[in-house]
């Protein structure tokens, strides 16, 4: 089975331990970029900084530079977002038969479990794999972090989409398609809050398996930078987003405790170790 | 050992749908390449079709049936105790088969690791081709079976168990795992082939869905969709799950306890859509007459079925493990089972 990968090239934050985690399973990288250092809302994104990071861990020569045009400030970021990946996917699909799509802040704890899920799914005829990413809200000490939970703070999976993709694949918007799935979860009934209750599972994994996702653990001034350049910038630039994340690093148990009582946004803290993905 | 030196038996089990029976021999009789033999078992012999069957058909071999006691369903076990072909092929006398049918369900045991191949069953049910294509035969993390074998994901995929009809298995494989069993599963036929096909992969054996091997099969989509809405269906589906589970995988495998919470977790269902027929008027604002009001608890009523279906699994796998366990040791005594 061949796999490749590609990355959107934009947030050098957690970039390295990304690529590491998985560089030595696929044979090819597609870097997608806009080649004027442009977001998809119009701000600036730190494009070469990135190029930096990426060319020390491209040890084996794997990474393929894909510039393009993707500040395409009359469409919705959204849709630049699916525009870009899907260029990128098809890129990355020439000689392949999977396509890994992780975000620069996705780290693989278990690359072999991800790829032994993934073999998996191509022997059952499946053309995405559904994999859970465990959604890290903000760092609130040195290895501890808010995590995204259920309600009473058992590990909740995330499926921002399919994290591998058949070669090939139309996609709908951002990472998803309308193809049969293979679903991995951390339990036998789906743990995600934000999909069906009756959602199929087709494996289960440990959470010391899942995928990592940084997504909002950065520092306040990457933070604000980050929603801006976002394809939910219209959502994520409200202030009420960013206070709330202040307040809720600011005072982690608070945010754990009072986490059954609200409708939704539930946490737990949790210990990362050092040097995953390293 | 190549394909060539396979010789394959076909055995059709026959349900008794009357007039079925001919169809299928005269499919099986147009096969591009001829298996070594056909028996038919099950036929009842005084039906008028099984006498015709008998004459058009000199060829084929017709086993006696053997009249069920209990719980038992022995026409598959019969059909391998005469059979003398290296992969033997259950179809069921609904279906038809294909000209290609048996080239394509053979060619995966090129592979010598593959225990058993299935094909697909056409229904002829609108969009089968295309559901359920990731979820073709797999045992879930949950305990849940799914079917989907009408499905077409385009290649040949691996599976976890199999349907009722078009299925094969490597002798020497089921050898391995004593045979299929006799005694249990008194539900809907088929239980028996998920029975031996857990146990096969239990013990590492692959198989696989070929989707190019198709029979065709309405006959069987017609009677499932008129016996689904039974409660009696509902209380042996539930059982027998349960039963297959405990006895393929043991007491100590989760599975079984997986699908009892899945099944108590379903029950919510039944209440909310009793709750949404309580209401005078339908979604569309249209007026609900008093029947369907009078009738509204009826979801509610599927609860203790499904959930007694369940309790009811657990002493019926108890003896049916009992049985297992006797039987095995006659075997090896010598004695016969």
């Amino acid at each position: 089975m061949r796999v490749t990968a590609y990355v959107l090239v934009a947030d050098p934050n957690f970039l390295s331990e990304s690529l590491r985690s998985y560089y030595h399973h696929v044979d090819r990288i597609v870097l997608s970029y806009d080649k004027t250092s442009v977001s998809w809302t119009g701000t600036a994104i730190p494009v070469q900084e990135c190029l930096d990071v990426i060319e020390t861990v491209d040890t084996n020569n794997k990474c393929v530079h894909a510039p393009g045009s993707y500040a395409r400030l009359d469409h919705d970021p959204l849709d630049n977002d699916t525009h870009q990946r899907q260029q990128a996917l098809d890129l990355a699909s020439e000689g392949a038969d999977w396509v890994l799509q992780l975000d620069t802040d996705e780290v693989m704890l278990d690359p072999e479990q991800f790829f032994r899920s993934l073999h998996r799914a191509e022997s059952l005829g499946a053309s995405a794999m559904d994999y859970p990413s465990r959604w890290l809200y903000a760092q609130v000490g040195p290895g501890r972090f808010l995590e995204a939970s259920t309600r009473f703070g058992r590990p909740a999976a995330s499926f921002p989409g399919p994290l591998a993709i058949r070669a090939g694949t139309q996609l709908v918007q951002a990472r998803q398609a309308e193809v049969p799935l293979y679903r991995v979860d951390l339990r036998p009934w789906n743990t995600d809050p934000h999909h069906n209750h009756g959602s199929t599972v087709h494996e289960v994994i440990s959470p010391e398996s899942a995928v990592l996702h940084y997504s909002w653990v950065r520092d306040h001034a990457t933070i604000r930078r980050k929603f801006g350049w976002s394809g939910h910038a219209q959502d994520y630039s409200q202030p009420v987003v960013y206070q709330r994340w202040a307040r809720r690093q600011r005072r982690p148990r608070q945010s754990v405790l009072t986490s059954p009582l609200r409708r939704s946004e539930w946490y737990r803290l949790v210990t990362v170790p050092e040097g995953v993905g390293k | 050992m190549s394909l060539a030196k396979l010789s394959v038996t076909v055995i059709v089990v026959a349900r008794n749908y009357h007039g079925d029976l001919l169809a299928c021999l005269k499919h099986l009789k147009d096969l591009d390449t001829k298996p070594a033999e056909v028996l038919i078992v099950g036929a009842q012999w005084d039906d008028p079709a099984v006498q015709t069957a008998r004459q058009q058909f000199p060829e084929f071999h017709f086993l006696p049936d053997e009249p069920a006691e209990g719980a038992s369903n022995p026409s598959h076990d019969l059909g391998v105790a005469a059979s003398a072909g290296d992969v033997v092929v259950f179809i069921d006398d609904t279906s038809r088969a294909e000209p290609s049918w048996l080239n394509e369900l053979m060619m995966p045991y090129e592979d010598e690791s593959v225990a058993g191949v299935s094909g697909r069953v056409a229904n002829g049910i609108p969009g089968e081709a295309t559901n359920g294509i990731s979820e073709i035969g797999c045992l879930l993390p949950n305990g849940n079976l799914t079917d989907n074998f009408g499905a077409d994901p385009g290649r040949p995929i691996e599976v976890d168990h199999v349907p009722s009809t078009n299925v094969s298995f490597r002798r020497t494989a089921l050898e391995s795992i004593g045979g299929i069993r006799r005694i249990g599963y008194p539900g809907r036929g088929g239980r028996e082939l998920t029975d031996a096909a857990l146990r096969l992969r239990a013990k590492g054996g692959r198989l696989i869905f070929q989707p190019a091997a198709v029979v065709e099969a309405p006959a069987a989509g017609r009677t499932d969709e008129k016996n689904r809405m039974s409660y009696r269906f509902c209380y042996t589906e539930r059982r027998d799950h349960v039963m297959v589970l405990l006895r393929a995988l043991g007491w100590r495998d989760p599975l079984t306890y997986r699908f009892l919470w899945t099944t108590v977790r379903e029950q919510p269902n039944h209440v909310r859509k009793f709750v949404q027929s309580l209401g005078r008027t339908h979604p569309d604002g249209s007026r609900r007459r008093l029947r369907e009001r009078l009738a509204a608890p009826e979801p509610l009523t599927w609860i203790p079925v499904e959930l007694s279906g369940l309790a009811a699994g657990f002493p019926a796998a108890f003896a049916a493990r009992r049985n297992d366990l006797i039987g095995a040791g006659q075997a090896n005594s010598g004695a016969p089972p």
